[in-house]
């Protein structure tokens, strides 16, 4: 999704041909590595290609209203030049070594999103943790009768 | 600030290092040789925009043409296999021809 806005290096053509894939896929990878298998430092996210990875997961999924709303809430905070992509790149790499196992493609969004924000003093951690406990509320109202929808 | 430093065939190698902080060279490429394909662009660094600067003056970004053999040294593939990565000019560095 991001590359449906960034201008480089995604404007890269595709590799003439290659055996090797680069490697994206949630597993045990390590964060990051040279190619002589020392810690290379740089971040991790972006130096993935190579390591060894299983086959890559092709397959297309319906994305869940709050995937959406991650995906606009990134594009409102770059329109309006409070972040960038690059700024979410460095916050995906700074979520750590077990961020790519354990968090799914959208949750890494949002926790660098987050961070990014808190830095950039945008939001407060008392606000973000107030809006936080007040959302699992509406969940566990909203669980405890469903069927309290608005009329339409 | 200079134009495009490299023209499309010159001889290239990728800068061997490795930093701390965010950048979008592949650790695989570095160190290595490849060759100028083309421009694609010229861009605001990301390497200080993902630290919340302005990243200007912009950065040329090249494609770069590597052999998988050079990428790969157990490479099985044929050895017309390549791949085209784009790289920030900062990380490139000139060759002579046939080094």
């Amino acid at each position: 999704v991001i590359s449906n806005f960034s201008s480089s290096p995604s404007k890269t053509a595709p590799p003439v041909s290659s055996a090797r894939t680069a490697c994206r896929r949630p597993g045990a990878v390590p964060h990051c590595r040279s190619a002589s298998g020392g810690e290379c430092g740089c971040g991790g996210t972006t130096t993935w290609g190579g390591l060894p990875a299983g086959p890559v997961e092709r397959s297309e999924h319906e994305h869940a209203p709050w995937e959406k709303k991650v995906d606009a809430i990134l594009r409102l905070l770059v329109a309006k030049k409070i972040m960038t992509l690059d700024e979410l790149r460095r916050g995906i790499e700074e979520l750590g070594p077990g961020a790519y196992d354990e968090l799914s493609y959208f949750e890494r969004w949002i926790r660098s999103i987050a961070n990014i924000l808190l830095e950039k003093g945008v939001v407060t951690v008392q606000e973000l943790a107030t809006a936080i406990e007040a959302a699992k509320a509406r969940r566990a109202a909203a669980e405890a009768c469903p069927k309290t929808l608005p009329a339409p | 600030v200079t134009g495009p430093r490299f023209r499309p065939g010159q001889a290239v190698r990728v800068k061997a290092l490795f930093p701390p902080g965010h950048c979008r060279t592949p650790f695989y490429t570095r160190g290595k040789r490849g060759r100028i394909l083309d421009l694609v662009d010229v861009e605001p660094d990301p390497e200080e925009r993902a630290y919340g600067r302005p990243g200007l003056p912009a950065v040329p970004v090249w494609r770069v043409v590597f052999d998988q053999h050079e990428l790969w040294p157990d490479y099985g593939g044929p050895a017309r296999d390549r791949v085209i990565v784009g790289i920030f000019e900062p990380w490139l560095e000139p060759l002579e021809d046939g080094a």
